[in-house]
């Protein structure tokens, strides 16, 4: 942080005053920490194990058990406590979606900028590469590869991230087309800088807020694939819970036990609310300050 | 612009051999044996690699490959190895539902999604603004299949207006439209307002309105224009991402689409008829990316010039 | 109150109405429309059935409809009793019990018009040994004269199938074998028309041309099938449903959301957990559900070549840590706990076994016994398991894995599809397995798990291989069924007394059918007998 020109440090001080100032920002950035606390303490505050299914925890016949002392929110269809199972599926979850939206964020704004900006060659065949990757539907990609590999929550992030990067590129190389004919850009050719200087100093920093309200969009999209992959079977395993797969399992006892599919339902989107809020804010700031 | 489109052609061409390559690689990566699939769990060795043999799997894999791509040539995508049904027979079947279903979805969610934005841009900041950006988050936080069982249960079980899955009714396609429309607006929206907010405040719209037109003539006549080349982007994207990722919803309302077909032949091991699946997906969005190419480029003649350098 | 407050009120008002809805109208589910009339009836089913050509399909649901629309020289009745069908009379046997020679009863004719004669059964089974057919069956037939030269491609046709007359049929065994009533007793022995195979074998099962009760009028894959009454079929007066549309492809939960609405008739896959639950105490659906119990085993599989499963004592460990109750809660107690190889309604099933039980501490002391008190000295486990219908669900996966853990076993679960399944069959210490009948003979669910040539073939998921019971399942083989019982009896015991298994279930299989169709069969073998219904 020192390293940082005492301007900028500035800067970021203001635009963060902004963001808490309004009060959509403050809320998001509330849920988001609150969020982020409970997933990080997950194995401290939940009251079981998620995985223990207790013999009391079903009915005689196999039925989950409604809320209780015992459990607060009632068990699910083998028994397990749903409220430790929704803390621990919200800290997977997080987990999965925020590394794989990460990954495939800095690998799709580097390929899109590179192609974008230096066009030719380059440009044409990460083009055609996309076009190819683009054309394969992501779940099924996504099927495909989950057969060949070992599931493990890593390969999971690696797929998922594979699977999405290419969007973001796309839009960013289109972005970056249209920025690199313009005025400021031309000058600074003219001015003798260099390439790479240009790209990140001006190009870059213009598509910057459109990346950043992406990224946050993006982290519902991803815990909604996240949950579409558990759906069919190929999202984090059994008995490891994620939002995801409560929803799945949830959804077979939608007409009878609804609180099993709802809850989680609502968890996620209190989450991706909470980021999209967050995000919204954010981006209003940072304009602000540009 | 005929060399744009010719070369854009081109390009297609060369993204098709690229997705049948694809296709190919992981087909002969994956560890599963077709014949050992095709054979069932009761068959001796034999009859296995008879089989084996008889799908000409024991020849190198230059050789398996060739063969492939000439027959692709053909247009022979070869027959299922559950059913030996022709595979394009299956696939022409298929397609109407997958189409029509993913046509009217993302028309659902550009006229949910660019209606909200102009509503949010119009009135920024009051009371609609929010109404649309509620909705539009709404939207983004539901996932698609969760929310097709609640449409589902409620306005075809509880409330028997629409038909309860299937395609035996002309009206088969509503609910699971809606849901695709309702998930997905959202996106259209968040963007459509950034980019008309930003088209808004260009200079030449300021001197289109200091020259007398209407603030709504502006808008939708300069600002809409410029704000649609981020949004004619995305549903292009979306119709390319919808035509196989419509398939938890097909599921969930046991539509006889090509999602359902595609996870079938995964979890069957059926390689020619997913290789065929994605195939046909592919050249719909080959043909799809090429036509908004055409159209970004009419929008915003700067990239005819600078696109194709 | 601020824009922000307001938006999020209005969006978790949104949500809390859509939820109470549901929940709401979750308490009151819409009222059963009134009975259709007609002989049309209307099913459902979630997937397309594997195959309709007798030569391929090889699972009760493509048995269902191959049965409807062919007709075999032997059947089994509802007391899975060998019965003829198509012929006029039980096979005389000759030869030592080597040779079978069957007469046609009059009246079979094709749904195209050609008159049905013993060559075509004699091209049917000729078929199935064709390895150009890629018939899973080719090994069943192996039993008669001159199959495996034919199969091997040494010989132009098979030598123990004799055509003596339009109407006299004469098959020469290998060796006595009286299960080979059974297998000209299960559908894929039907006759097929020479004629339509000659113009497109591959694809006949898409349009199936037969001699049953039924006609296939239409098949769209992944859409719809039509079965229509076939007014040549020479019982055609004993057919009371005129008509059967079935819509393929909707999850078991909309089917039965279908049926309880009064648009769906007959629901063809069993009744799912929640539904079973919910609808089990509701009085106005209790004339929906039938049940019968499936002669089929469920059970996890030791692999008896990996360690640390080679040792008889770690295996007693882990059969007795698995509480057998809670299995059956996770099952909604839609079975009852496995006792023995042989399963209720197979002959020779012995009522009078006890289960294993549950003894946590028996099993800890025998891990220590073994040498791995709490699990010390042992890998983790990886016990894979089949999604879909082709085994037990990971449900009862989970509670498998979790009473393992309890006394010290560390287990992993990989689920997967069941092609990649199949391709892994032998490579993991456990294995989720289930066995379904072929036929009802007890030699059937012994030998096929059990005999070491099974191993390559890949039914017997536990690597077991013991020469003398070997021996003994052949001999058996030359024995009446009366006579065998005591043996197989005998037989299962021992294998059981060495535990390849983890004991679990034998599957109660419900349905949920509407009242206005009687007949509903309760044949074991076959899940569907359309040809039994009455609407």
């Amino acid at each position: 942080m020192s390293r940082w020109a005492p301007a900028r440090r500035r800067r970021l001080l203001d635009a963060g005053r902004v963001l808490i100032r309004r009060p959509s920002g403050a809320v998001g950035l509330g849920i988001t920490v609150a969020l982020v606390v409970v997933a990080a303490a997950a194995p401290v505050l939940a009251p079981h194990s998620p995985s223990t299914q207790f013999t009391d925890g079903l009915t005689s016949f196999g039925a989950p058990v409604g809320p209780s002392r015992q459990f607060l929110l009632g068990t699910d269809a083998l028994g397990r406590d749903l409220l430790s199972r929704l803390i621990f599926g919200l800290r997977n979850t997080l987990q999965v979606a925020v590394a794989a939206n990460l990954i495939a964020s800095v690998i799709g704004v580097a390929v899109g900028g590179i192609a974008g900006y230096f066009g030719g060659w380059l440009d044409a065949l990460m083009m055609r590469l996309t076009e190819v990757l683009l054309a394969v539907p992501a779940i099924l990609l996504a099927g495909f590869l989950a057969l060949v590999t070992q599931p493990s929550p890593t390969s999971l992030v690696l797929i998922i991230a594979g699977v999405n990067w290419y969007y973001l590129a796309r839009i960013v190389r289109g972005e970056v087309i249209a920025i690199r004919v313009r005025e400021f850009v031309e000058a600074a050719v003219v001015a003798g800088a260099g390439p790479w200087r240009i790209l990140v100093t001006h190009v870059l920093r213009q598509v910057w807020s459109l990346v950043f309200v992406y990224m946050t969009l993006q982290f519902s999209t991803t815990a909604i694939f996240v949950a579409s992959m558990s759906f069919v079977g190929i999202g984090i395993q059994p008995p490891t819970p994620s939002l995801g797969n409560l929803i799945a399992d949830g959804s077979q006892y939608l007409t009878s036990v609804p609180r099993l599919a709802i809850i989680p339902g609502v968890l996620l989107a209190v989450a991706v609310l909470g980021f999209n809020l967050l995000g919204d804010s954010l981006r209003d700031a940072l304009a602000v300050r540009d | 612009m005929i060399r744009f489109v010719t070369r854009r052609t081109i390009g297609g061409v060369g993204v098709l051999w690229g997705i049948a390559t694809l296709v190919f690689v992981i087909a002969y990566v994956i560890p599963i044996n077709p014949a050992r699939v095709i054979a069932g769990r009761s068959a001796p060795r034999a009859v296995v690699e008879s089989i084996y043999r008889q799908l000409g799997l024991d020849h190198p894999v230059w050789v398996q490959y060739g063969d492939y791509l000439g027959r692709l040539v053909h247009g022979n995508l070869g027959e299922s190895y559950a059913t030996n049904q022709p595979v394009s027979q299956a696939l022409l079947q298929r397609l109407p539902y997958t189409v029509e279903l993913v046509l009217l979805g993302v028309l659902g969610e550009v006229i949910i999604g660019v209606g909200l934005a102009l509503v949010a841009a119009a009135r920024r900041g009051s009371r609609w603004d929010d109404f649309a950006s509620v909705v539009a988050m709404l939207g983004l936080t539901l996932p698609t299949f969760w929310l097709g069982l609640l449409l589902l249960y409620i306005f075809a079980f509880v409330l028997p207006i629409f038909p309860l899955g299937g395609v035996d009714q002309s009206t088969w396609v509503v609910l699971p439209a809606l849901s695709i429309a309702f998930t997905g607006a959202g996106v259209y929206t968040r963007m459509g307002r950034a980019s008309l907010l930003e088209a808004l405040s260009e200079d030449y719209i300021r001197t289109a309105r200091a020259k007398g037109a209407s603030h709504r003539r502006a808008l939708v006549g300069h600002a809409l224009r410029n704000a649609m080349r981020p949004i004619v982007t995305m549903a292009g994207l979306d119709l390319a991402t919808l035509m196989g990722g419509v398939l938890v919803t097909e599921q969930v309302f046991g539509i006889p689409g090509l999602g359902t077909l595609a996870w079938t032949a995964i979890l069957q091991n059926d390689l020619p008829m997913l290789e065929g699946v994605v195939l046909v997906i592919g050249v719909v969005i080959v043909v799809t990316t090429i036509l908004i190419d055409i159209v970004y480029a009419w929008l915003d003649p700067r990239v005819r010039v600078t696109g194709s350098k | 109150m601020t824009r922000a407050l307001r938006r999020h009120l209005v969006a978790v008002a949104v949500v809390a109405a859509l939820a109470s809805l549901t929940l709401a109208s979750s308490l009151s589910p819409a009222v059963a429309a009134p009975a259709r009339s007609g002989t049309t009836v209307t099913a459902v089913i979630s997937a397309d059935p594997p195959s309709l050509d007798p030569a391929l399909g090889f699972d009760p649901i493509s048995w269902s409809f191959i049965h409807a629309s062919f007709v075999t020289l032997l059947t089994f009745n509802n007391s899975i009793s060998i019965v003829p069908w198509g012929a006029s009379g039980m096979p005389s046997v000759s030869g030592g019990g080597r040779v079978y020679t069957f007469h046609l009863r009059r009246g079979l004719v094709f749904s195209d018009g050609e008159p049905v004669t013993a060559q075509d059964y004699a091209a049917a089974i000729t078929r199935i040994l064709n390895p150009r057919t890629k018939s899973l069956l080719m090994a069943f037939y192996q039993i008669i004269a001159g199959a495996t030269a034919y199969s091997d491609h040494r010989a132009r046709s098979v030598s123990g199938i004799q055509v003596l007359g339009a109407d006299t049929l004469r098959f020469t065994l290998v060796r006595p074998d009286r299960t080979f009533l059974d297998i000209m007793a299960i559908p894929n022995a039907s006759a097929v028309p020479p004629k339509v195979i000659a113009r497109n074998s591959a694809q006949f099962g898409l349009h199936p041309v037969g001699d049953g009760p039924y006609v296939v009028q239409s098949y769209v894959p992944g859409r719809e099938i039509t079965l229509v009454k076939n007014p040549t079929y020479f019982e055609a007066k004993q057919v009371s449903v005129q008509r059967i549309e079935i819509t393929i492809g909707l999850t078991p939960e909309v089917e039965a959301l279908r049926v309880e609405n009064g648009s769906a008739d007959v629901m063809m896959d069993t009744v799912p957990t929640p539904v079973y639950i919910a609808l089990r105490t509701d009085p106005r659906f209790r004339a929906y559900l039938h049940h019968f119990t499936a002669i089929a085993d469920n059970y996890v599989a030791f692999n008896l070549t990996k360690f640390p499963f080679t040792s008889r004592r770690v295996r007693q460990a882990a059969a007795y840590a698995v509480d057998d109750q809670q299995v059956l809660r996770a099952i909604s107690r839609m079975g009852t706990p496995l006792t023995q190889i042989l399963a209720p309604g197979m002959p020779g099933f012995d009522p009078s076994v006890e289960p294993l039980g549950y003894h946590p501490e028996r099993a800890r002391q025998l891990l220590a016994q073994a040498g791995h008190a709490r699990g010390r000295g042992l890998p983790v486990l990886t016990f894979a398991v089949a999604t879909g219908g082709f085994t037990a669900g990971s449900n009862v996966a989970q509670v498998v894995q979790q009473d393992l853990e309890r006394v010290g076993f560390r287990v992993v679960l990989r689920v997967m599809a069941p092609g990649a399944f199949l391709s892994s069959l032998g490579r993991y210490p456990l294995t989720m397995g289930i066995y379904g009948i072929d036929y009802p003979d007890p030699y059937d669910l012994i030998a096929s798990q059990f005999a070491c040539s099974e191993i390559a073939a890949g039914n017997n998921w536990q690597d077991y291989c013991n020469h003398a019971v070997d021996r003994q399942l052949n001999a058996s083989l030359g024995l009446s069924l009366a006579q065998s019982i005591p043996v197989y009896r005998r037989l299962q015991a021992q294998i059981f007394a060495a535990f390849p298994w983890i004991p679990l279930y034998y599957q109660e299989l419900w349905y949920l059918v509407n009242p206005r169709i009687k007949g509903f069969g309760a044949n074991p073998i076959w899940p569907m007998m359309f040809a039994n219904w009455r609407a």
